[in-house]
């Protein structure tokens, strides 16, 4: 089976030129694949870079060196040094990706922040609106909520609308920064949910999360992040 | 999309802009797709609006090139056409936003007639047509169909701004530059405009230029950000790349410098 993420040696560093240049390694030559239907959650203390790993493959975040090659369709695209088109289709059909925070947007209603990623592949607004009601609903959102701007929900609401967002399409490959950090069991229970779904409609989850029984509950591999060991 | 978005619709090639012996666009090279906003940002001075007047064919080019892709597919090198043709493209295939309304409308004619009279450079001449179509254009940007009749001047500042959004975009032009546009508004009246423009850009499929000093905005509606500074292009790249992972000094330094982004 071909993995739908491959990630060889990859190496991050951060630069702080206004503080003498001091160089700060995070990524220290990571290799991992991800397979369809897995979810790979990545363990290691506080400041491994977890979440580092997962901003490079997203694009959001540049590696010094390696490879991050990402099944799109029938290739295999590299993110590693790509154009910024490459990585913003890839954005928008192939690799999702779902922080612990929600950005919200003035004046934008939950359900068309929701629908949004589905309006980008070319959905009609009232299908799009539609799922995106459903994923709502799904995650507890009730419906008189649907309407308002995000902005004013709580911690634990924002979260869930988040989620809804990034599982309104259906991209085969799925990042996870601690989504959950912010919710009850209930509540996580249906993000559990969600991502059995994805798992099973063949997509591969590379997820952080906070607690273990979240990991535990979707977790079928576990990869552990190793910290750089800092040059004396 | 159109059948050209695998092409850029501009191809901005070393760039200069001299200002007396001081070059305030020094080597400016990018590209712009169809679809595509990129945002522009540095402090003042960095020469944002000296770029934007020299790619919308505002003021000349003094080396370099720019070319345009225009509507049939030929490229138009912004550097080496004269007015005519540049004043043409600014009336029909390109949209210029300005961040002060009273730079960009005309105070002594209707609403209905700053938006009307883009159509009519293109030569509609049926007035219930343009009639309905100004008026269409002016609820889209949320004015009320029956201030249509209205001067300019009794409008609020963010309604100007909107009044100037409807004008430049009745014409469905392929390439918009923006100034500042949400320069001068109070914050709650910029989210309106903000909002407002993040959805035309997107249902018109947009390709733009804009200019802005917030980084805030830069985020909310660019896909990309170049970086300025002393007239050079220090940083370009995806915008939540540059704003998240900065590269250069410069731009570590702009980003760090913003409260909250």
């Amino acid at each position: 089976m071909t993995p739908l993420l491959e990630v060889r040696d990859l190496r991050k560093s951060f630069r702080l030129h206004n503080r003498g240049g001091l160089e700060l390694p995070v990524l220290g030559g990571v290799s991992l694949d991800a397979f369809a239907g897995e979810c790979l959650v990545l363990a290691g203390p506080s400041g491994a870079g977890k979440s580092t790993l997962l901003r490079c493959v997203y694009g959001n975040y540049v590696p010094d060196a390696g490879s991050i090659k990402i099944a799109d369709r029938a290739a295999k695209v590299e993110i590693v040094g790509a154009g910024h088109r490459t990585i913003l289709d890839l954005r928008r059909r192939t690799l999702g990706y779902v922080s612990q925070f929600l950005r919200a947007i003035p004046r934008v209603g939950a359900r068309d922040v929701v629908a949004e990623p589905l309006r980008r592949i070319g959905w009609d607004e009232e299908r799009a609106r539609e799922r995106a009601g459903m994923l709502l609903d799904g995650l507890g959102i009730a419906q008189k909520m649907w309407d308002l701007p995000p902005a004013t929900f709580s911690g634990g609401e924002q979260q869930r609308v988040n989620l809804a967002r990034g599982f309104a399409v259906e991209y085969p490959l799925m990042l996870l920064d601690e989504p959950t950090s912010a919710l009850d069991a209930d509540n996580r229970r249906r993000v559990v949910a969600l991502i059995e779904a994805a798992k099973a409609r063949g997509a591969a989850v590379l997820g952080v999360f906070h607690d273990h029984d979240m990991a535990d509950a979707v977790g079928t591999r576990i990869f552990n992040v190793e910290p750089v060991r800092m040059a004396a | 999309m159109n059948a050209n978005s695998d092409e850029p619709i501009l191809r901005v090639e070393g760039l200069r802009k001299n200002f007396g012996s001081r070059a305030v666009c020094d080597d400016i090279s990018f590209e712009l797709w169809p679809g595509e906003v990129l945002a522009v940002v540095g402090e003042s001075g960095a020469g944002k609006t000296s770029l934007l007047k020299c790619l919308s064919g505002q003021t000349p080019i003094d080396a370099g090139h720019a070319h345009y892709r225009n509507a049939q597919g030929r490229e138009i090198d912004i550097a080496a056409s004269d007015e005519t043709l540049l004043k043409r493209l600014q009336r029909t295939e390109w949209g210029l936003i300005h961040q002060n309304p009273r730079d960009g409308l005309r105070f002594g004619v209707s609403a209905g007639a700053n938006v009307g009279e883009r159509l009519m450079a293109l030569g509609a001449r049926h007035y219930g047509n343009i009639r309905f179509e100004a008026t269409d254009w002016l609820q889209r940007l949320e004015i009320s169909g029956d201030r249509i009749d209205d001067l300019p001047s009794k409008f609020s500042g963010g309604m100007q701004q909107r009044l100037q959004i409807a004008r430049n975009l009745v014409t469905k032009p392929r390439l918009v530059f923006m100034d500042e546009p949400t320069g001068g508004l109070d914050v709650s009246v910029q989210a309106r405009l903000l909002d407002l423009l993040r959805v035309l850009v997107r249902d018109l499929g947009l390709a733009a230029v804009l200019v802005t000093h917030d980084l805030a905005v830069a985020r909310l509606l660019g896909d990309r950000l170049l970086v300025m500074k002393d007239g050079k292009a220090v940083e370009l790249g995806l915008v939540d790349q540059v704003l998240d992972d900065p590269q250069t000094p410069y731009a570590q330094l702009l980003v760090s410098s913003v409260l909250q982004i």
